[in-house]
């Protein structure tokens, strides 16, 4: 029988978008455990995460495995959740760009760091409204809200998702962490956000964190 | 010595040569700030409002749809009866930054007041697409334009922050998309065609230029185009699932770029080459050097043997960040020389003159730190007297002058950085 765990970690290790989807297919059909193939993507992409820290890989390659994962991940989880499991995860965190900014890579970076780094990503993409993150934050129950925004104008939007929160009388319930070009840490806060990562990687560190890990 | 013949004597590093008296630019606001602390208003900069090529494109649709929408509408926005208010956000060219570019302003007021040099000019040619896509307004509310530009770009400008528009859709999505464009708009039997109407008007002038003359220039990039055309994430993924595409792309990319210089050179000579990268962010390259070396090298190559065998020796990168690692490859692929050199993201321009003697530089004077006073100028001027002596250098602040910079700060800088050049 072939090993499904490995040829998982290495179409992740491999940036093999074209087979992420059928391979992961194939090893839920061969019978693997889907949560040991969870855990097999999650393993190949702390080790990209990593080497993306360090240095050792660039942008195109945290993106092309972030891509892997995007394709060979929705089958997995099917399986896991027919089975009647959960995937385990260090926290829970809702992710996104700001209303009216719509870049995506830094935010990108952080989501897929942030799920190697045994998170679970939530991603509401680029665009997003106040009222979008407030209902996420929410219905997920999430333990951490982290917000990119990269111009300075919608970097005022984050202050107002806080006071929305603030609004909703659930602020305290949720850890946030901004980021972005025109974000430091005096920025973060003076909107009250509970952290600022200048880096992606540095993002992770904080929001391991929040949740008392390191 | 005129502008042209000092850029060129310092590139080749002839040491008596004086240095050329640039900056990078300034943030609108920057010029805005420094015209009520006493810059002497004589030439207010001017917003480009007439689309003329890619070159000088990105964000002359926008102005020109304020124009012709409502002049009293722009009146209102820009609260300039008698013109166009220079917007807080947009870059304005001072030499070290050439011009035309991306529908940049352009300063005449801070180089005369400090008899600076000319402005490095690119040669007016359509360098990318030809026809060019119709500019057009798809959408339009009270924060945003969305619009289509020259490059088949859906770009999206923001009302209040006006900085550069960013892109939310590119022309080329697959093998399909590119092969349309490539026979509709890339065609190398319409060469000629890619000189605008008043070219030999263009041509005399040139002839009788003070300045240096230019090709590529933004948006031209072995990486830098391929993120116009592509998108970001599109191009990282492209790398890995198409790279045969991208080959192909930028196989015919460089093939229209020599066969257009080569028109030119019949009617003109040039005195250098850009090309515009920002390939790397603060934190390093954006792209591996594995990547660099099979995508962007050969081509490189391939620009500097056509360039040499054209006897035009100065080749240089506009890159921003931290481009440490890949100086070494730019200088194997043929590239002489690199700007702006921005300190703040770990360059070191005494370092890397020391690292590569032979490599031209300019910029690479930390721009903020202008705005700390007199005795930190002092210290980040220290440096400058050795640099020039050692000639291939043109000293200037590491990108755009931010408005944190009080004009009696710049002129304290300039005027101290004008007389090391005038001293050697």
């Amino acid at each position: 029988m072939a090993d499904f765990v490995q040829q998982l970690k290495d179409i992740v290790l491999n940036f093999d978008i074209d087979n992420a989807e059928e391979t992961a297919k194939d090893a839920i059909e061969s019978g693997t455990d889907p949560l040991k193939a969870a855990n097999a993507l999650t393993e190949a992409i702390r080790d990209v995460g990593e080497r993306f820290g360090k240095g050792d890989l660039f942008l195109p390659d945290l993106v092309c495995a972030s891509e892997v994962l995007k394709k060979a991940f929705p089958v997995i989880n099917e399986a896991i959740q027919k089975q009647g499991g959960s995937e385990s995860s260090v926290g829970k965190v809702v992710i996104g760009t700001v209303f009216g900014d719509i870049h995506s890579i830094g935010k990108g970076m952080v989501a897929t760091l942030l799920y190697a780094a045994g998170f679970k990503v939530i991603d509401l993409g680029i665009n997003v409204k106040g009222e979008d993150f407030l209902k996420a934050v929410k219905e997920e129950n999430a333990d951490i809200l982290a917000m990119s925004a990269l111009l300075t104008t919608t970097a005022m939007e984050q202050k107002k998702v806080i006071e929305g929160l603030k609004d909703a009388g659930i602020r305290d319930r949720v850890k946030i962490i901004v980021g972005g070009s025109p974000i430091n840490q005096e920025f973060a806060d003076s909107i009250g956000a509970d952290g600022y990562g200048s880096t992606a990687p540095e993002g992770v560190k904080i929001c391991r964190r929040f949740m008392g890990i390191d | 010595m005129d502008t042209r013949e000092k850029f060129i004597e310092c590139a080749h590093f002839k040491q008596k040569a004086s240095s050329v008296k640039w900056e990078f630019g300034y943030w609108g606001k920057t010029l805005n700030n420094w015209y009520c602390e006493g810059l002497p208003l004589n030439n207010y900069p001017v917003v480009p409002v007439n689309i003329v090529n890619s070159t000088a494109s990105l964000y002359t649709a926008v102005w020109r749809h304020f124009l012709k929408k409502d002049k009293n509408l722009f009146e209102k926005m820009f609260n300039q009866p008698d013109g166009v208010k220079l917007p807080d956000g947009m870059p304005v060219c001072a030499g070290g930054l050439y011009w035309p570019t991306q529908g940049f302003a352009v300063d005449k007021d801070v180089k005369n007041y400090f008899k600076m040099d000319e402005v490095q000019i690119i040669v007016c040619a359509e360098q990318l697409f030809y026809p060019q896509f119709e500019t057009k307004i798809i959408f339009e509310d009270e924060k945003y334009i969305d619009y289509i530009d020259l490059d088949g770009c859906t770009r999206r400008f923001s009302k209040s922050e006006q900085v550069l528009p960013a892109g939310l859709d590119w022309p080329i999505k697959d093998w399909k998309s590119w092969e349309e464009i490539k026979s509709q708009r890339m065609r190398l039997d319409n060469i000629k065609d890619r000189l605008p109407a008043n070219w030999d008007e263009l041509v005399k002038e040139y002839k009788g230029r003070d300045y240096p003359l230019a090709v590529g220039g933004y948006p031209n990039g072995i990486f830098g185009t391929l993120t116009h055309l592509i998108g970001y994430e599109n191009l990282f993924l492209f790398y890995y699932d198409h790279p045969d595409l991208i080959k192909d792309i930028l196989d015919r990319l460089t093939d229209i770029w020599i066969a257009l210089w080569e028109e030119i050179l019949v009617y003109t000579d040039i005195d250098l080459c850009n090309i515009w990268e920002d390939i790397s962010s603060g934190k390093g390259s954006m792209v591996s050097p594995v990547l660099i070396r099979e995508f962007m090298a050969p081509y490189y190559k391939k620009i500097s043997n056509f360039l040499k065998s054209k006897k035009i020796d100065i080749f240089l990168v506009d890159t921003d960040g931290d481009c440490n690692e890949l100086v070494p490859i730019f200088i194997d692929a043929g590239v002489t020389g690199l700007y702006p050199m921005e300190v703040s993201a770990g360059m070191d321009v005494v370092k890397l003159r020391k690292d590569y003697p032979g490599l031209f530089i300019m910029g690479g004077i930390p721009k903020l730190e202008i705005a700390k006073g007199k005795e930190r100028i002092d210290e980040i001027l220290e440096p400058v007297q050795w640099l020039l002596k050692q000639g291939g250098y043109i000293p200037f602040g590491d990108h755009l002058i931010p408005p944190e910079v009080p004009w009696g700060n710049f002129k304290y800088y300039r005027e101290q950085l004008n007389s090391m050049i005038d001293g050697i």
